[in-house]
């Protein structure tokens, strides 16, 4: 029986039988959410799910919320934000490589402009062909285009900076600190499977196990989105964004549109006919209430925290709005997006500003989010193709964005929820992808990824994982080619799972997963949720 | 006076079979069914009957409330088919959330068409079946009760039409009766009743659905006895 049948069923076996069922295995309800035995198993649930159960009853925001207070007057306040980007990333679209000489980077490979059709000029024009004149960046080996738009909080395109979104320039890296993972093979080799982002075969994804293992203590559970309808899922099971467990490609819950969690929390905080009016002067129920009680207490209780919520949960509908608007057309800048005839939605965006939002909401009833970016798959196509082949049919319910419009969005993504950390937020930021892109545009197995956290003493500093000595030649395979390069990595942040250097000659992406989990347990002061999971990146620490 | 007399049975069984409160209001409503009950009662019937029915009345309400057991599920079903009428617990189909846009308020998955919301509602309710008692009177009231009244007020309410003279309360008359028909533990001597049951008699000219689902969700409403 799988865990939402489980769930439901629980629903109706009363207190006591919640209590049976957990020791039996199935998942608690809200009405024992207050054990904190519970917490950290409801951690690892859906919580569009959660918000569902929660909606039958105001009371149970209640309990929610004692939940949420005893969670966060403990230390673990730890919140996690995993970026999965499918179909596959192309890494020179984000990195320059080649042979460096100041400012000046050559390498033997095609130009993002030779590979970006009609916004070929504009790439070329934005610097996607150059490395980034910024220190910082340029240290991480990412290109003009990419960083300038991560560093300043503007795209290059004009409708999508008033759009509302919540950008400035990227903070210090003492305060914020970005890293960057090259040559990541996949942990399972397949193309286009959702079970690449698994921590291992028989494991479940990061966001799950991480919930499971009561890491990251969320009360609410998994906010995982879904975006762009279908991606092209070839080889995987999953049409739509799902999280995995430790089965195969069995879904444990489907990802969401943020529409959906905005609709469920209004939903939740909202009553259809009953009075929750909080002046009690005004409180048709609170006057039939002192028939009985002069000071009902209990309604008083209900009724404030029941506005408390409200007030900050409608916060949330500002991401929901957001989900539904398009930019104009513009084949020229790449701002485009599959069967949709228009510009680019701001989609993935929603997502990253439900995470702005959520996280500020008192007692921080989300902390574990999943966000889906959904990028065309070219199967050879230029880098502004919105062209579906034929993998996944209906084709036309997949709504993909460009390969352009998606790391432009990753880029203001980052931005957001850079902000986010530097606003005193405990948040963990990890993109990773199934798989990478040749050089000839075409299906390849070698991608790169990125772990965004706090910067400053005890936390993380900027990184760079790769082999060095190899990015840096202009004849190399790996600068030829990176999305289908496997090479070793300099240095010794590949570590067995004893903590000793890897003599493994590739880095895998579950092996940077595992290194999240390594800095989270210290953070949180857990143990044992890296057992038997092998070797981990050792994420660099600032001293 | 209809209503007051209906009251003054009520509580008058109540009263003499305090562990049988369902079968009360069946007995309630069998009498009614064979004209034993009279509608056409005189003024000065009328007027003892509510003395009497105040008497009882205040002999079981303290100050506080405290001691007052509240309703289980079944005797809620059977408080509110002799309030508002038979099946008004059911769940209709646009109560039910469909969409983003719907204007429902029940959740798909646990919620379906014809399906009794006290009998969902029912696990933070009192269990029929068990009859364990979460909370055994009003001053220890659980939130899950007091959150799971409010959903099924809200399909009560929603059901209630104005083709339902029952769901009547735009009048003083009319508030007046429906508060004597659903709070027959509440003595008209109260000294809020008849503040109450004029604020009741605006609020439902104004929404009689909102009036009614507050009243039903009210303390005033859920303790037994």
């Amino acid at each position: 029986m799988d865990r939402r049948k489980f769930l439901h069923q629980s629903l109706f076996t009363g207190f006591a039988g919640a209590f049976a069922l957990d020791r039996l295995g199935g998942v608690p309800l809200f009405s024992s959410l207050t054990d904190p035995r519970i917490l950290s198993r409801l951690a690892a649930t859906d919580a569009w799910y959660n918000l569902a159960m929660v909606s039958q009853s105001v009371g149970h925001f209640l309990r929610l919320e004692h939940s949420m207070a005893q969670a966060q007057s403990s230390q673990d306040t730890w919140t996690l934000v995993t970026i999965k980007v499918v179909n596959h990333v192309h890494t020179p679209l984000v990195f320059k490589l080649g042979k460096r000489d100041g400012n000046i980077v050559t390498g033997d490979n095609p130009s993002i402009k030779s590979k970006s059709g009609e916004a070929g000029a504009h790439m070329e024009l934005k610097g996607a062909d150059a490395i980034s004149d910024i220190p910082r960046f340029s240290n991480l080996r990412m290109n003009k285009w990419f960083a300038d738009i991560l560093a300043t909080g503007k795209a290059d395109t004009d409708i999508l900076n008033n759009a509302g979104l919540q950008l400035s320039p990227f903070p210090d890296e003492s305060k914020v600190a970005i890293q960057a993972a090259l040559s990541l093979s996949q942990t399972m080799s397949n193309n286009h499977s959702l079970k690449a982002f698994k921590l291992a075969t028989d494991r479940s994804e990061l966001a799950l196990h991480l919930g499971e293992t009561g890491v990251i203590k969320s009360p609410l559970g998994i906010a995982a989105f879904n975006m762009g309808g279908n991606y092209d899922k070839a080889e995987g099971s999953n049409p739509t964004n799902v999280i995995l467990g430790n089965v195969g490609e069995q879904p444990i819950f489907n990802g969401r549109p943020v529409k959906d969690f905005v609709s469920i929390v209004e939903q939740s905080v909202k009553a259809k006919h009953v009075d929750l009016q909080t002046d009690p002067q005004k409180n048709l129920t609170l006057k039939f209430d002192r028939l009985i009680q002069k000071d009902p207490k209990l309604r008083m209780e209900l009724l404030g925290n029941q506005q408390k919520l409200l007030d900050s949960l409608v916060s949330l509908n500002a991401a929901g709005q957001l989900e539904s608007k398009f930019q104009n057309i513009n084949v020229q800048t790449a701002c485009n997006q599959a069967n949709t005839g228009k510009g680019a939605s701001l989609e993935f965006l929603a997502q990253a500003k439900f995470v702005q939002n959520a996280v500020k909401i008192p007692g921080k009833p989300f902390r574990n989010f999943q966000l889906f970016l959904n990028i065309n798959d070219l199967d050879g196509s230029s880098l502004d193709s919105i062209i579906i082949d034929t993998q996944n049919k209906p084709e036309d319910v997949i709504k993909s964005l460009t390969y352009i419009e998606g790391m432009r969005q990753l880029a203001l993504s980052l931005n957001m929820l850079a902000s986010t950390i530097a606003e005193g937020h405990n948040l963990i930021v990890v993109v990773m992808s199934e798989g990478g892109r040749g050089a000839a545009l075409n299906d390849n197995d070698i991608s790169f990824g990125f772990v965004m956290a706090p910067g400053g003493a005890g936390n993380l500093k900027d990184a760079l994982y790769a082999n060095l000595e190899e990015i840096d030649k202009r004849d190399s395979s790996v600068v030829k080619d990176p999305g289908g390069t496997n090479v070793t990595w300099s240095g010794d942040d590949l570590r067995t799972e004893g903590n000793l250097k890897s003599s493994n000659s590739s880095t895998r992406l579950g092996d940077l997963q595992r290194g999240v989990i390594e800095f989270l347990e210290e953070k949180t002061g857990t143990t044992g949720s890296r057992k038997g999971l092998g070797e981990f990146v050792k994420l660099r620490r600032s001293a | 006076m209809f209503y007051s007399t209906i009251s003054f049975l009520l509580v008058a069984i109540y009263g003499s079979a305090s562990c049988s409160n369902q079968n009360s209001s069946k007995e309630m409503k069998r009498r009614l069914n064979q004209g034993s009950v009279s509608s056409s009662n005189s003024s000065e019937n009328a007027n003892k009957s509510t003395e009497q029915n105040s008497i009882l009345v205040n002999s079981e309400v303290s100050g506080n409330g405290a001691g007052l057991q509240v309703k289980n599920s079944q005797l809620l079903s059977s408080s509110i088919d002799t309030c508002l009428g038979e099946n008004m617990a059911l769940v209709k189909d646009d109560m039910i959330v469909t969409g983003v846009d719907s204007k429902g308020f029940l959740n798909k998955d646990l919620y379906k068409v014809n399906s009794n919301a006290i009998t969902v509602a029912g696990k933070d309710l009192l269990s029929k079946e068990t009859e364990n008692r979460l909370s055994t009177n009003s001053d220890s009231l659980s939130i899950n009760y007091l959150g799971s009244i409010n959903t099924v007020a809200d399909v009560v309410a929603d059901n209630c039409t104005p083709a339902n003279k029952l769901c009547q309360c735009d009048t003083i008359d009319t508030a007046k009766q429906m508060m004597a028909r659903c709070l027959p533990s509440i003595s008209p001597k109260h000294e809020l009743y008849e503040s109450v049951a004029l604020e009741f008699q605006q609020a439902c000219l104004m929404d009689p659905k909102k009036a009614v689902a507050s009243m039903l969700a009210s303390y005033a409403f859920i303790i037994s006895r």
